[in-house]
This record gives structure tokens, C-alpha cells and sequence, in this order.
């Protein structure tokens, strides 16, 4: 090593030890010292910063045997023994200094301590937590039954050879790609042989499974984090460990909390409820796992060939779990709600947020829309006009020659609307405060799309119909859930404001009790028809991340099915129904 | 609110009310609550309004503020043609308005009030 560099690994060491050394405490003795022995004190590598006991094995394992390694709580330093002080010079002659951590270019440093601490404090890792659900039965089968499954997996010559392991399933495929279980069923149904197995289980009170899914593990080969779908396979999934031990870790899909859990050889795990339906688990590829032995030290397994049976059963309803937010059967449904589900979607997730964006949104609104310009205009002077959500009046004084009142749920926006000098009503849009048969026009321009339920929808442009009189014509638009048509992209698609994508930081579904609704990103295709849409308030006065998102409820329309609401409606007729600018709209007049 | 949009308003949408017309209105003190602006005489469009009217509540209202005295109570023949009835209308429907003060349901007597000009007529969960 260069003089140069030795000075400046002499600074840095100086520098961390004075951090580290307030933890006297801790029983550093030496701390700062190059004097040699076995006692190593990594001075910035350790949990506060985000090392993990694995990493700073798989950094020191090469030198020589390791002892002990003790990482602390709430700490970035971590000390580490070696069984002889060979090992601890060559590593710190070779790391000290010039070993880079991981994608960090900051090197390690690394002090000699006298001796290992005794008194160390807050070195307990917080306990380990089970998920709910999760069960493991050690020594479920014998080591006879092991070799007999071992023989007759590892026969099978068809196996599915994928990036990280091989795989044969048995009853039904599932099919990695979507996803989902193929539920037509193999001609290859689940071996005679693991009848003992399937009876035990039965035994244990779970339904009889019909699917098996046999994984070989290589040492060094993983299974990323995931949770099996729930629309596939119901409560209750069980994995049997052959051959080896193995570390599974789970996490909190809520939380991230994250636990991790030896497997032994021959254990069976049963994964059901919380730990089936709202956590993930899966195997970090590696060739060791780090275990904590009988008096809490460290001991490092090597792994060896893994062999597991994994037993599920098909699920042939939908899923009636009650982690909505985690199930895939209830995304997939067209939302069907209660009134009072509706009714707090609609408060949480359309009245308030306009209330709380009203500003923002006035200043974002200014253009009319060239075709309800034009509808407008249509009319004779002295007609009256209607705008049934009129947000910020930007519809009321398109024509000074008619009439027009304005009604909105947002009290703020009217706010707007009176300033400018409109008349406005502050009303519910399924339910106008007006006479029947009195507006020769009425217009409800990108409203009913934040409507939660379809019943919904359609009052609303019954009312509508009521208060219109004979011959008077209205014109709806929706947002369309296609925003390409024909290869051409709708200008919410092609809008690629600065601010978007600071609005997309939050993709975690809502849910209600009946409902999951999934956050939208913005610009880009509405994969679902109910969904919550963010509006990220961009003031200039507001500044950086702590910008306020607010989610918006919206029923984005299907094509025909505005024709198919408006059929319903008896009194009217069609008029025109086109597609504007990734819009659905529809003109009718009344009978 | 103009007259005129109060001409329109009803308090149909609480339930079990049928007609909720028209309502009636209080402004406990006149002088504040009650604002006159001078709009633009336009007698091609206050005759076309005029068909719209319901002349009786217009009427009603206008008492209700204590303005009654000068409008006549009925719609004159040949009002097209009748400038002085025509502006007296214009007065009534598009330069009065009420600024603060409560919209009465008439058949439940229920409150609606107005509040910067602007009437609130949202129903409460039970209302509907």
C-alpha cells in the first residue's frame, strides 16, 4: 500500500473510530489499534446501514474460519472473530481500506479490537415473529420415506428446467407466464407414492390436495419472494423439505416485515391464512444460510441438493379470503357496491378531493372543449342551460345569450364559480334541485364517471332526462377506458406533464369492505374499470417530494356501455354518440 | 341567486316530497342579505325567459322579500311588445339576488340555506 493511501485509510479509520468510540460502553477495548489479533471491528459495516449478517460472512469466509460475528442493533459497525489471528491479519491487510462495499464506493474499514466484547448491549435481533398461519411439523416423514420420494422424484426424467431450478407439477400445471393454475387437468395425476403423505395431511385436518409441485434446488438456487394466487389455489399450502436444510424467508406484503425460518430436512410447513393470503415467501439464491444455533451464536450451513413437495389444491371458486388487497379474485370483479361503500368512496375519493384541489384544478381548467362549446352554442338565445357538475364554470359563460345554472358537490368549486359571477347551486348530481321539464339544454361533462356504482350512473342521467323538456337535448361525456383507438393515442395519453410522474409514487390499492380499488398510474392504458386516479397538487409554493397526492375515484366507460345506460332510459333518444378525445360521449334528446 | 334560478329550484329531491314548490324565502336582514345589480336590458331574451317563468312563484318570492308592490301579478297579453313589463321582469329575474338567507321546503318546512349567493340544497343521508 501506497504512503498516500496509508494516511488516508489512517483518517478515515480516525474519523469512524470517533463515532464508534462513544460505545465504550460496548466494550471496545482497542478500538483504533493496529496492533494484530483475532478480533476484528468493522467500522462501518453493520445493520443501521444496512448489512446483513450473510454479506459480511460471504466478505470474510475466505480468509479462514470464522468464530463469531455479532452485529448490533441500531448500529454500523459490526465485530467479528476469527479462530486464529492469520485469518484476522490477511483480512485486514487485504480489505482494510480498499474493499469496496456493495455498489457503494465507499471502502471498508476495519479496526483490531483487544479482545471480544462481553458487554455488549442491544446485540438480541428483535425476536422472531411468526406470521399468523404458519406452521412447521419437524420429522413428518422418516429418513426411509426421504430416500424412497428422493428415488422416485429425481427419476423423473420430465422435468421443467427453469433460470433458478427444476420443476415438475403433478394433477394440474401451473403456469409461470400468467401466473395462474392450468385447470385442465394433466394426464399425470399426483403419484400413488405420496398417498402416506396426502393421508397424513388429511389427518391434520386439511382438504385433500390434488396438485403437487416438485422443485430441485442446486445449492445456490432460490425461489424469488411471492405469494401463490389466491384465485388458484385455496388456504393452505404445504411444503415438505427433502435433502437438505433450507432457510425460507417471509415478508409482510402489508409491512415488509421480514422473518426467516429453518427448514429442515423432512419437516413439513404449513402455509394458511395471514401467511398464505397477505405475506410472500420464497429462498435467497446462496450457497450457505446463516442460522442461529442452540446458545444463540452463529453457525453457518452449507446447502446442500434440496428437494420440495409442494402440496396445493385447486381452488374452483373464487377466492373468499378477507385480504382484499392482496386478492386477485376481487380485482378482477366489476366492483359491485352497497350504497354506503359508494357513499364513502364517493366522499373520501371525489367530493373532498375537489374540495381540497378546487384551486389547482380552476387553474388547470380553462379551455372549454371545442364539441360542448359547439353544443352549446346550438341553442337560441333565452334557452336555458343546465350543468350538472359544473366544476369551475368554465361551461356557464360559453353562450351569454342563455341562461345557465351550475350545480356541483364542491362547495370550493362553486366558490370559483361565484367569483366569476355564475349562478350555482350546491347539489347532488342524481338528484337536481330542479322543476321537471324546464331546461331546453343540459350538459354533464366528465361527472358521472365519478360515480361508484352503475345504479348510480344511470339516476343520474335519469335526472337528467326529468328535469329536460320535450325536444330539450343534453350531452354527457365519460372518461374511456380505451385512451387509444384506432393506433391513436387520446392527448391524456400523450400529455407528458413534468409533474406526472411524481403522482405515480403510490401504487397501493384502497380497500373497502367489498372492494379493492387499484391506483392508477398516470398516461399510461386503464387496466381496470374502477379505479382511483392520483392528482398530485403541483403549487409552485410547495417544493420537493412532500408534494400532496390525492386519489380520485373513477368508473372509466367501456365502449358502449354509455349506449347501453342511455338505453335504459325510456323518454329519450340517441341523438349521437362519439368518442372525443378519449372521452365517450353521448347527445339525446327527450321525448 | 337570481329570482330566476330560484324560479327553477325545488326540493324534490328529498324524500317523500312531491312537488317542493316553490320555496320560500327568509333574509333576516334585508339591507345585507338582499343585493341589487344592474345587468343588461335584453328584451328578446326576458321574453323567451318569460315563457319559462312560473309567474305566481316569481310573485311569492318577490313578496317573500318584500318587493311585492311593483310587480304586476300576472303576465301580461302581448308582453313581447310591453317594455315596461319587460323590464319590470328584467328587475325581478336577473337584478335581485339573494346573497344570505334560507330556502323553505314547503311541504316539510325544511331549511335550505344560501350562503354567499350560493343556495345549498345537498340532502342529508336520511333525507333521501
Amino acid at each position: 500500500m501506497k504512503k498516500v493511501t496509508e494516511k488516508k485509510v489512517a483518517r478515515k479509520v480516525a474519523k469512524f473510530f470517533a463515532n464508534v468510540s462513544n460505545d465504550v460502553s460496548n466494550g471496545l477495548i482497542g478500538i483504533g489499534n493496529s496492533t494484530p489479533s483475532r478480533f476484528l471491528c468493522l467500522i462501518n459495516a453493520g445493520l443501521l446501514n444496512g448489512f446483513t449478517r450473510e454479506e459480511i460472512f460471504d466478505i470474510f469466509i475466505g480468509f479462514g474460519e470464522i468464530e463469531n460475528l455479532i452485529m448490533i442493533e441500531r448500529k454500523s459497525y459490526c465485530i467479528l472473530s476469527f479462530k486464529n489471528e492469520c485469518a484476522a491479519a490477511e483480512s485486514y491487510e487485504k480489505l482494510n481500506g480498499s474493499f469496496c462495499l456493495k455498489g457503494d464506493t465507499q471502502a471498508l474499514y476495519l479496526s483490531y479490537l483487544e479482545n471480544f466484547p462481553t458487554n455488549l448491549v442491544g446485540v438480541q435481533e428483535n425476536p422472531k415473529v411468526w406470521p399468523n398461519g404458519l406452521k412447521l411439523k419437524e420429522n413428518f416423514i422418516s429418513e426411509e420415506e426421504e430416500e424412497k420420494l428422493l428415488g422416485l422424484t429425481l427419476s423423473d426424467p420430465q422435468t421443467l428446467q427453469l433460470k433458478h431450478r427444476t420443476v415438475k407439477h403433478y394433477g394440474f400445471e401451473f403456469k409461470y407466464g400468467s401466473n395462474k393454475v392450468d385447470r385442465n387437468p394433466l394426464p399425470n395425476g399426483i403419484p400413488e407414492e405420496m398417498e402416506p403423505i396426502i393421508t397424513k395431511l388429511v389427518e391434520f385436518g386439511m382438504a385433500r390436495p390434488d396438485q403437487l409441485t416438485v422443485n430441485h434446488y442446486a445449492p445456490g438456487q432460490g425461489i424469488p419472494l411471492h405469494t401463490d394466487t389466491h384465485s388458484s389455489f385455496e388456504d393452505g399450502i404445504v411444503s415438505i423439505s427433502l435433502g437438505s436444510d433450507i432457510v425460507m424467508d417471509f415478508m409482510s406484503n402489508d409491512d415488509g416485515r421480514r422473518v426467516s425460518i429453518v427448514l429442515p430436512r423432512r419437516s413439513c410447513l404449513i402455509i394458511s391464512q395471514e401467511s398464505r393470503y397477505s405475506w410472500s415467501h420464497g429462498i435467497t439464491p446462496r450457497k450457505y444460510d446463516v442460522t442461529e444455533a442452540a446458545d444463540h451464536g452463529l453457525t453457518v450451513v452449507r446447502r446442500e441438493n434440496r428437494t420440495s413437495l409442494t402440496f396445493r389444491k385447486v381452488r374452483t371458486s373464487k377466492c373468499d379470503c378477507t385480504f382484499f388487497r392482496w386478492c386477485d379474485s376481487r380485482l378482477e370483479d366489476s366492483v359491485d357496491l352497497s350504497g354506503k361503500t359508494a357513499d364513502n368512496i364517493e366522499r373520501n375519493h371525489v367530493f373532498r378531493v375537489y374540495d381540497e384541489i378546487a384551486t389547482h384544478f380552476s387553474e388547470t381548467r380553462h379551455s372549454p372543449w371545442p364539441n360542448v362549446k359547439a353544443f352549446i352554442e346550438s341553442f337560441p338565445a333565452g334557452s336555458l342551460l343546465l350543468d350538472i357538475g359544473c366544476g369551475n364554470g368554465k361551461y356557464l359563460m360559453c353562450s351569454q345569450s342563455l341562461f345557465s345554472i351550475g350545480t356541483d358537490r364542491s362547495k370550493q368549486l362553486l366558490n370559483v364559480c361565484r367569483k366569476r359571477g355564475y349562478q350555482v347551486v350546491n347539489a347532488d348530481c342524481r338528484a337536481s334541485p330542479f322543476r321537471d321539464d324546464v331546461a331546453d339544454a343540459a350538459i354533464c361533462i366528465a361527472v358521472i364517471h365519478h360515480l361508484a356504482t352503475e345504479d348510480r350512473r344511470l339516476q343520474t342521467l335519469q335526472d337528467i332526462s326529468r328535469i329536460l323538456r320535450k325536444g330539450g337535448r343534453a350531452l354527457v361525456y365519460v372518461w374511456a377506458k380505451e385512451q387509444e383507438i384506432g393506433k391513436r393515442k387520446s392527448t391524456y395519453l400523450l400529455q407528458k406533464k413534468s409533474n406526472a410522474s411524481r403522482a405515480e409514487v403510490c401504487p397501493t390499492p384502497e380497500t373497502y369492505s367489498e372492494a379493492v380499488l387499484p391506483v392508477h398510474i398516470n398516461r399510461t392504458d386503464f387496466k381496470h374499470a374502477d379505479v382511483l386516479v392520483p392528482w398530485s397538487l403541483n403549487s409552485k409554493e410547495s417544493t420537493g417530494t412532500d408534494t400532496p397526492t390525492y386519489l380520485r375515484f373513477y368508473h372509466v366507460f367501456k365502449e358502449g356501455e354509455l349506449d347501453s345506460l342511455c338505453s335504459k332510459i325510456s323518454n329519450i333518444s340517441i341523438c349521437r354518440s362519439y368518442y372525443d378525445q378519449g372521452n365517450w360521449c353521448i347527445e339525446f334528446e327527450k321525448k | 341567486m337570481k329570482l330566476l334560478t330560484h324560479n327553477i329550484l325545488t326540493s324534490k329531491c328529498l324524500k317523500g316530497v312531491t312537488v317542493g314548490y316553490p320555496l320560500g324565502i327568509v333574509c333576516h336582514t334585508q339591507a345585507k342579505e338582499v343585493k341589487v345589480n344592474e345587468v343588461e336590458f335584453n328584451p328578446e331574451f326576458i321574453s323567451r325567459m318569460i315563457q319559462k317563468v312560473d309567474w305566481p312563484a316569481l310573485c311569492k318570492a318577490a313578496e317573500n322579500l318584500g318587493h311585492s308592490d311593483d310587480l304586476p301579478p300576472a303576465v301580461v297579453d302581448d308582453y313581447e311588445n310591453n317594455e315596461e313589463f319587460l323590464k319590470k321582469a328584467h328587475h325581478f329575474l336577473m337584478e335581485i339576488e339573494v346573497i344570505n338567507g334560507d330556502l323553505i321546503c314547503p311541504e316539510t318546512g325544511r331549511k335550505f340555506p344560501v350562503t354567499d349567493g350560493i343556495p345549498n340544497m345537498l340532502a342529508n343521508e336520511d333525507e333521501v
